[in-house]
């Protein structure tokens, strides 16, 4: 199960389990459910995430242009998953750790 | 500078040296003689002088002393007797006319003397051209009496001599005047009457002054008492000028401290130089009193005339000398030109030596000296060195035709020795690596492997006495019978080592033996059975690192007697263990301060070596072994040989197949990722490998079902599943309409974030992932295709 914790106007999502096509619907509800406030900084907590698609990577995206990057930070990702985001060439824009 | 001083030949050396210490010896010689000969001509110069001068005062006094005599006589006569007046006059006209140097001649009495009626009474008969005359002299006017020809030689009572003067009127000539004071005797006693003259004319001692040559410009002179000149080559000067007036005049101290010696009657040769009157040329001066009157003789001798000879011998020495040191410099050059010109020669023929020509001839040399012995052992040199050059070419061609003949031995040994790895990439039940490195091209060091059935592999490493060629030969030997023996089915490892013994004993004229270590691995059940014959110990090294030798001998090396070896020893290798052979080049590898490797050293090494491969374990103990020797020759031949034994490859079906049928709906995806996730852990897949399947299929198929159908009706998307021993392909086949994800333009991942387009990262991601992404339509159909290999 995802977890959103709100502080202030950081928004800590910590996520778990695979996010794939399938369950990205829900996860983009979710976290669109979870910014209607003044969410200005956005951390996404991926320790439980072992596998993630493409689809994931686009609502990744949208969060960023949303708070812009400098307030966006992905932490706790499994080398599998890194390497998703490598090939997209995200680890260079974006924080990820 | 200093380059072109090294130029400059023997012969410049040689003038240099030898004419500079002969013109300083030379010179040296010159001026000591010219002082000599400068101080000769001066004591010469002096004598003669004081001679010549004398000469002349004596010539002067001659002159003067017989114009005196006539006076003296005369005044003798009168005073001893009473003549008349007649007979006076007479006698003072015979004076006159007889001698040619008297110019005039007069008796003055003293008052009333001779006629009482008469104060002044002085008859005087003189030379008025050729006629000899008569007058009277005294009057008021003319009142001899207090003359000084009168007066004086009376108050001295003795007869003199009156400066010189010029007759002016009269006979036009310089005279002097002689008087003597007359006498006579009345009662015994002596009382003066009067003075006796005579006029004397000084034209004789002139010309006789003027006939005086010294040298060639030098001259006599005579001056008075007072220093008037009487005689001199000037003739304005006589009676006009004094020898101060002139010394005033020329402002010439030298020439008034003359006069004053002069005048004081001294006579010398003059040691100071003044400028002569008459010439204003150096001078020196003699000088010699006329003892009759007080009068002085001067001598002038110009200086560059007396000193003419000593000049001309200067000169002339001069001349000679320089003379001699021109010839000294021919007879330098040539002597140098005969020594350096063979030298030069020689030297020519040395370069030509230098470049390789031998054959260049020498020129002879006919002389005897030290050149021509140097041009004899010069030659005798080419020669000599010709036959050595040549000696040492065919050496050497030998040389090199022996070294040819090694370096293909070696490629030959090196044949022999299974070198190629991964030598069998087929087998998966063991990994082996070999290395040998002979000490010189070719050495008696061996390895070998080779399967003796489909599963035994034989393995050996063996070390034959010696280096080099023996060794080598004896070493090929052995392997090529080792591999004979071997394929006699049926024999166990000692059968293989008696029959290699047996076989080397007979045919060993050498004496040479083996050591050999001889395995045979069974590949499916890691068992070894070994016999060492007198090799190192071989190292165990097991998957959990421990380290362990093989510390069995069965036989005696290999080639020295005929025996029998004890029975193999048997072990088994585990999934992981490692059998680590060497010979001991490894051990006894020398460092420069003489020390051993060790086979502690070796077994410290593999101590930790469990999780490398048998090329990373040999690579690691060879750069050691470098390391450690530092370059020190290699002493021994260097042969290792490792064996990891990797156990049985499970068995599978070398390609498996699955293939899934699945609607197209999204909710379909997750049974497909579970079946996949099922199939991939069944074929023992990383975690890695099952996520990228996982990623591929679902990017794939969820762009299908998204964007592949127009329609709403149900479609079928087959998946096929294909598992090989290294690759997993995955084929997609779809009834959707035509969509090429290969040329479909992949998203833009450089662009800024903001930029991002959401689209085409699914396909990125696929090609991304894939080693292998192949596109077809085919009836109405997508065929994708995607390996991955792990």
């Amino acid at each position: 199960m995802n977890k959103y914790e709100r502080n202030g106007k950081l928004l800590t999502c910590i996520l778990s389990g695979k996010i794939d096509t399938l369950n990205t619907s829900v996860l983009e509800n979710e976290i669109n459910e979870n910014m209607i406030e003044d969410i200005t900084s956005v951390v996404i907590d991926m320790q439980e995430v072992d596998y993630i698609s493409s689809s994931f990577l686009r609502i990744v995206i949208k969060i960023v242009k949303a708070v812009s990057k400098e307030n966006f930070v992905i932490k706790n990702v499994n080398p599998s998953v890194m390497k998703v985001f490598k090939i997209a060439n995200l680890t260079e824009i974006i924080n990820i750790g | 500078m200093k380059r072109i001083k090294n130029k400059r030949g023997l012969t410049f050396k040689l003038i240099i040296f030898i004419f500079l210490s002969v013109a300083i010896i030379f010179t040296l010689i010159f001026l000591d003689n010219y002082d000599i000969s400068k101080k000769m001509v001066e004591k010469n110069l002096k004598l003669n002088a004081e001679l010549i001068t004398k000469n002349i005062v004596y010539k002067a006094e001659k002159i003067l002393g017989s114009v005196q005599e006539i006076p003296n006589n005369f005044s003798k006569i009168i005073e001893d007797s009473s003549y008349s007046e007649a007979e006076i006059n007479r006698i003072l006209k015979m004076e006159v006319e007889n001698n040619s140097e008297i110019y005039g001649a007069c008796i003055a009495y003293e008052p009333f003397y001779f006629n009482s009626t008469k104060k002044y009474y002085a008859p005087y008969y003189y030379r008025n051209k050729k006629e000899i005359e008569f007058k009277c002299l005294g009057n008021e006017q003319y009142d001899y009496f207090i003359m000084d020809w009168y007066k004086i030689p009376k108050e001295i009572n003795r007869p003199m001599w009156s400066e010189p003067y010029y007759d002016k009127g009269g006979g036009n000539v310089i005279m002097s005047t002689y008087s003597v004071p007359l006498y006579r005797e009345k009662n015994g006693k002596k009382y003066f009457i009067g003075i006796l003259t005579a006029d004397v004319s000084l034209n004789l001692l002139r010309e006789y002054f003027e006939s005086i040559k010294v040298y060639k410009t030098g001259y006599a002179f005579m001056i008075s008492k007072k220093g008037t000149y009487i005689s001199h080559p000037i003739k304005e000067l006589i009676i006009n000028e004094t020898i101060f007036s002139i010394a005033d005049a020329q402002k010439s101290s030298e020439m008034r401290v003359i006069g004053r010696d002069m005048v004081k009657g001294e006579s010398s040769f003059a040691d100071t130089e003044y400028y002569n009157i008459k010439y204003n040329k150096l001078s020196r001066i003699a000088y010699a009193p006329v003892s009759l009157n007080g009068w002085s003789v001067g001598v002038v001798f110009p200086v560059d005339e007396f000193m003419k000879d000593v000049n001309n011998l200067f000169i002339r020495v001069m001349f000679l000398g320089l003379g001699g040191l021109f010839f000294i410099c021919l007879v330098i050059i040539f002597i140098s030109r005969s020594i350096t010109s063979p030298l030069r020669k020689l030297s020519i023929a040395a370069n030509k030596f230098a470049e390789g020509d031998f054959d260049f001839e020498i020129p002879p040399s006919s002389s005897n000296d030290e050149v021509g012995s140097l041009n004899k052992s010069f030659a005798h040199m080419q020669s000599a060195l010709k036959k050595y050059i040549e000696n040492l070419r065919l050496t050497t061609s030998a040389k090199e035709k022996i070294e040819s003949e090694l370096k293909i031995a070696r490629e030959i040994q090196m044949g022999m020795i299974p070198r190629k790895f991964p030598a069998f990439p087929e087998k998966k039940e063991f990994d082996i690596y070999g290395f040998i490195e002979p000490a010189k091209e070719v050495g008696g060091d061996l390895y070998d492997f080779f399967f003796i059935d489909d599963v035994r592999l034989c393995f050996a490493i063996g070390d034959v006495s010696g280096k080099g060629t023996p060794a080598a030969l004896f070493m090929a030997i052995t392997t090529t019978i080792m591999r004979a023996e071997n394929q006699i089915a049926g024999l166990n490892t000692s059968s293989v080592i008696n029959l290699m013994n047996n076989y080397l004993c007979k045919n060993n004229e050498g004496n040479l033996f083996v050591t050999l270590f001889l395995g045979i691995l069974n590949t499916s059940t890691g068992e070894v059975e070994y016999i060492n014959a007198g090799h190192n110990y071989p190292f165990v090294i097991k998957c959990n690192g421990a380290v362990s030798e093989l510390n069995t001998t069965h036989c005696i090396p290999l080639g020295i007697s005929i025996n029998t070896c004890s029975n193999p020893n048997t072990f088994k290798l585990e999934k992981g263990d490692t059998i680590f052979l060497y010979t001991d080049g490894v051990s006894e590898a020398f460092n420069i301060d003489d020390q051993q490797y060790s086979i502690k050293k070796i077994s410290e090494i593999l101590h930790n070596q469990a999780n490398h491969t048998p090329f990373e374990i040999i690579q690691h103990i060879i750069d050691d072994v470098k390391d450690f020797s530092q370059g020190t020759e290699q002493s021994d031949d260097i042969s290792v040989l490792a064996i990891k034994y990797l156990g049985k490859p499970l068995s599978k079906v070398p390609t498996q197949n699955y293939q899934m049928v699945i609607k197209n709906s999204i909710g379909n995806l997750s049974s497909l990722s579970e079946k996949i996730t099922q199939l991939c852990n069944n074929w023992e897949m990383s975690s890695d490998v099952l996520n990228k399947v996982n990623l591929v299929v679902e990017e794939l198929i969820s762009n299908t079902i998204f964007y592949g159908y127009s329609d709403t009706f149900e479609h079928d998307i087959i998946l096929n599943l294909m598992y090989d021993e290294s690759t997993i392909s995955i084929e997609i086949i779809d009834d959707a309409k035509e969509f090429n994800p290969i040329t479909q333009k992949s998203a833009d991942i450089n662009s800024d974030i903001n930029e991002r387009q959401v689209g085409g990262l699914g396909i990125h991601l696929v090609k991304s992932l894939s080693d292998a992404f192949t596109y077809q339509r085919e009836d109405s159909k997508n065929k994708i295709k995607i390996i991955i290999q792990f």
